[in-house]
């Protein structure tokens, strides 16, 4: 489970600049879920923007029982049934079976991948660098990234100090680094 | 140096940031778009490595931002509408609360003149102390160290006693107030626990003592050093 709890703090102290770290860190992962049952690139991002909005005034409401994602996850879902809801109440685009698997599966697969060509030519990329690591370093990001271990979890697995756990994960992320340069977005990002 | 921030910036990524490092973090990376840039970069990364990227040039935040600075400033809108909104309260209501407020001041009024030789804040505490610590000054105190003050007590003329919960954990607090003279000399030899500090209130003399159920000595320190500031 990721551990926000300290950017949680300073939000529910009313602190817009580390709302704003919460942003970054998941508005790839909610728009990529959101987007697996509406279909579509603008909705999605209007959907993930309002349930950030949203999730922003609700902020006291969140008692840390589950990750920020599970919960920030849960009021987009809510906010995209809302949105179907009152605009066809229940005319063909809006698929309540769709919407519930939706709530029961967090890990859905793309099934639009002519869309998605760019971010499928990125991904494909970074994956190939992620194998290229040597043994080591990929298996303890592997640990981190795949398996969402902490990394005194890992430290323990892998019998070794948490230090170097540290050191792994950071040079394996710096070598991937590389390959996410040559693709161009370092340059593009900033606009 | 560049390196060292991206090594921060991985330990937040995944949520192995200390409470004090994430603070700098946040101002790091709203004050600089370097660090920024490099914080949405290592999160495309970390996207497109669990295969959740949509949009490789997605970035909502300036539109979050914005979003929630506008409705920042409609809400303060509305409380000004509100204030200024007599017109509309009806014609019953206003008149019941003028009534109400009235029988305040006439219950006030008597109550007070029955007691001519106190003023209302002595009605409730003693008069020594009084002058140089009272309740908002001490509620005031607490949100220095995020202590929320729980009850106070004046003990005698010369001694107060607050308690705060510390926000976030189950934490307590106890100050006690003293007056140097030498009618405390007996309490003081009661105060063993904790931290106690000498300092000076409105030019008199004062001895604080702090003392808690789980605080270390070392925060108990700290928070003492916003007395002598």
């Amino acid at each position: 489970m990721e551990n926000d709890i300290n950017i949680i703090n300073l939000v529910k102290k009313g602190d817009v600049k580390a709302f704003d770290i919460l942003v970054v860190k998941y508005q790839d992962r909610l728009v990529y879920s959101v987007y697996k049952f509406c279909n579509d690139f603008e909705l999605s991002q209007d959907i993930a923007q309002e349930a950030f909005v949203k999730a922003f005034r609700n902020i006291d409401k969140f008692r840390g029982d589950s990750s920020f994602y599970t919960w920030i996850y849960r009021i987009a879902i809510n906010t995209a049934k809302n949105y179907f809801s009152n605009k066809s109440r229940g005319a063909e685009t809006y698929n309540e079976d769709i919407l519930d698997n939706a709530l029961s599966d967090m890990s859905l697969n793309s099934d639009n991948p002519e869309t998605l060509l760019a971010a499928e030519e990125m991904k494909d990329a970074i994956n190939q660098a992620f194998q290229d690591l040597p043994d080591e370093i990929r298996s303890t990001l592997s640990l981190r990234e795949y398996d969402g271990l902490s990394y005194e979890e890992i430290a323990k697995i892998q019998n070794c100090p948490i230090g170097t756990v540290r050191s792994r994960i950071f040079k394996g992320r710096e070598l991937i680094s590389e390959t996410f340069s040559k693709l161009g977005l370092s340059k593009t990002s900033s606009n | 140096m560049e390196s060292s921030v991206d090594h921060r910036l991985s330990l937040l990524l995944d949520g192995e940031a200390s409470e004090f490092e994430t603070r700098r973090l946040v101002e790091d990376i709203s004050k600089n778009p370097h660090i920024k840039r490099r914080w949405l970069e290592m999160n495309k990364q970390k996207s497109a490595l669990r295969r959740e990227l949509l949009m490789p040039h997605l970035d909502l935040s300036s539109k979050i931002q914005n979003e929630l600075q506008k409705s920042k400033k409609t809400n303060i809108q509305k409380q000004q509408g509100y204030l200024f909104s007599w017109g509309k309260i009806p014609y019953m209501r206003t008149c019941s609360y003028l009534f109400g407020f009235c029988l305040t001041l006439t219950f006030l009024f008597f109550e007070l003149s029955s007691q001519p030789n106190q003023s209302f804040f002595q009605v409730s505490a003693p008069k020594t102390l009084v002058s140089t610590i009272n309740p908002v000054m001490l509620d005031d105190f607490g949100r220095n160290f995020d202590g929320s003050l729980r009850s106070y007590k004046f003990i005698s003329n010369n001694q107060v006693e607050a308690n705060y919960g510390i926000k976030g954990s189950n934490a307590n607090l106890k100050l006690k107030f003293f007056l140097k003279d030498g009618s405390n000399t007996v309490k003081l030899s009661s105060v063993s626990d904790g931290v106690t500090i000498n300092t000076k209130r409105n030019n008199k003399p004062m001895i604080i003592n702090l003392s808690s159920d789980k605080l270390s000595n070392q925060k108990l320190i700290s928070i003492s050093n916003l007395f002598l500031e």
